[in-house]
């Protein structure tokens, strides 16, 4: 395996504040990477440095070699890489199938309608809501939706931010298979959650931020002997 | 009565062009969340040039007249835009409603200096042709700037809702970042945003100077007032609000004027306008799925 997404001392601040302080992470090609921390630690703020929201102050993002960092999201959308943010941000006023195609807007090829057509193989609930506004969906289907729109652009690295965030657990159980089901199919995930024990049944590997700092990198058994983490992301229970 | 029914009907016909204006102002906040004040402005500037024509060539046809119009406000919507938001902080609340006033001024200067402050004639679209049903009449020239406005709607709702460009703009006014996720460059959506109203500012602008005969600099400081009337009332962001927005105020001001005089109208209008303030401050169609 070789590293498809690699962040080197990532710095990215609002006003005087930094809220990533020297970031550097890897992302295996054909893997699940989680990154678990703490509210406010700079998880977001890496998602959106890395999908070209944010301008980073320093530092470098590297995608399948080529250096992404500084690059407006639309290049970087075009490269392959597709972010799905944080309480999924849909566009709650047109319809599932036209956020389906916003997703797709910078492609040209012609096979636009047969991906639509997989996706709601795949989500059958959105081909049901298919000319349904986006904002009158519940939780559940809205992460869907925002998981199949940025498929749509057919990225070869998926970034997710807190996918689970809000929802139920058996609709968390759904996405974790969803998450599970895209990674057999080939896509890299880089992957943002608080639920550590789903995601120890995805991952392959995880990282630890806190105060904007990488303060752990291990495969899932190392996770699970660290003491800090266990306390603080797993309880006591331990399997 | 009959005279409130042909009040009402030639109000309603001249307020096509204020439900264009409302659009404009409207598409714009939708978009961006500013207010472009220097719109109404810019659609008077645009239908002065399209009296320059009729400098180069003598005799140019009416219809000429107003394409030219209608083509200097999507330019001069490029140039306020460059001018008033490109380089400017967004996120700074007052920065491009000060430099839009400031656009409004100087494109009044401009207008004022290069026709020494005269109105000027305007050409109309075709001869007085009435329609008369008994004894209600309906102005033809009236009615045709009915049929251009709605014309000019129905080309944009198409454009919104059936094109690429319009999902991007949706899009865009929707979730900003979600659609620069998706690729969508805000920036250039903006810029378009701004043309595209420009184009419609144009034929507004055009319009009225067609229907009332004279072009004035002092027609744009109402003209923006009632603009945002409209957009208030209809519902900030919402384009059908400004279209259902438009035509009641040009009936409501037209009854007005009926009754009232010329001179009291606006005051009506403005009675209105704090009317939907207290009562209804989202105005007709409160806009779903805005941004917040």
């Amino acid at each position: 395996m070789s590293a498809m997404l690699e962040v080197r001392d990532l710095v990215t601040a609002y006003g005087k504040i930094e809220a990533l302080r020297g970031v550097s992470l890897e992302v295996q090609a054909g893997s699940i990477t989680c990154l678990l921390g703490p509210n406010g630690a700079g998880k977001t703020t890496l998602m959106m440095t890395i999908a070209g929201i944010l301008r980073p102050r320093a530092g470098s993002v590297r995608f399948a070699g080529r250096e992404i960092a500084r690059r407006p999201p639309h290049e970087i959308v075009g490269a392959g890489v597709a972010l799905v943010p944080e309480n999924r941000l849909v566009f709650p006023g047109m319809s599932v199938r036209e956020n389906l195609y916003a997703g797709a807007y910078l492609r040209r090829d012609g096979e636009i309608e047969a991906d639509l057509e997989r996706l709601f193989e795949r989500f059958p609930r959105l081909r049901e809501r298919a000319g349904q506004d986006a904002g009158t969906l519940s939780g559940g289907e809205q992460q869907m939706l925002a998981v199949a729109r940025s498929l749509m652009s057919r990225p070869k690295l998926l970034l997710m931010d807190e996918p689970s965030l809000g929802l139920a657990p058996l609709v968390v159980e759904e996405i974790f298979r969803i998450v599970a089901d895209l990674h057999r199919d080939g896509t890299t995930i880089f992957l943002v959650e608080q639920n550590a024990h789903m995601a120890l049944r995805v991952a392959h590997h995880f990282y630890l931020i806190e105060q904007g700092r990488i303060t752990f990198s291990g495969d899932p058994g190392s996770l699970a002997e660290d003491e800090v983490i266990r306390r603080a992301y797993l309880g006591s229970a331990r399997r | 009565m009959l005279d409130f029914l042909q009040a009402v009907s030639d109000g309603v016909l001249f307020g096509a062009t204020y439900a264009l204006i409302g659009i404009g102002f409207t598409l714009v906040f939708g978009v961006m969340h500013k207010i472009n004040m220097a719109y109404a402005a810019a659609s008077i500037g645009a239908a002065y040039s399209g009296l320059l024509l009729l400098e180069v060539m003598a005799g140019a046809p009416p219809a000429a007249v107003f394409a030219c119009a209608f083509l200097a406000g999507g330019l001069l919507g490029w140039v306020v835009y460059l001018a008033c938001f490109h380089f400017i902080p967004l996120s700074h609340p007052l920065a491009t409603l000060m430099s839009t006033v400031g656009m409004l001024l100087l494109i009044d200067e401009v207008v004022v200096h290069a026709t020494d402050g005269m109105p000027q004639n305007y050409p109309a679209m075709f001869d007085d042709v009435m329609l008369h049903a008994g004894e209600f009449t309906l102005r033809g020239d009236l009615l045709l700037v009915f049929g251009v406005c709605v014309a000019a709607m129905a080309c944009l709702l198409a454009l919104l809702y059936r094109t690429r460009l319009g999902l991007a703009t949706r899009a865009v006014s929707q979730q900003p970042i979600a659609a620069q996720l998706c690729g969508i460059q805000v920036a250039q959506v903006n810029a378009i945003t701004f043309v595209i109203t420009g184009l419609l500012g144009g034929l507004a602008g055009a319009m009225i100077g067609a229907s009332v005969g004279t072009l004035s600099p002092l027609l744009s400081g109402p003209l923006t007032v009632k603009g945002l009337v409209v957009t208030v009332i209809g519902g900030l962001g919402s384009i059908p609000g400004a279209i259902v927005a438009g035509l009641l105020v040009g009936g409501f001001e037209n009854v007005f004027q009926l009754y009232r005089g010329v001179t009291e109208r606006d005051l009506y209008v403005m009675l209105l306008l704090f009317a939907f303030l207290v009562f209804r401050p989202g105005g007709i169609f409160a806009p779903r799925g805005g941004r917040d």
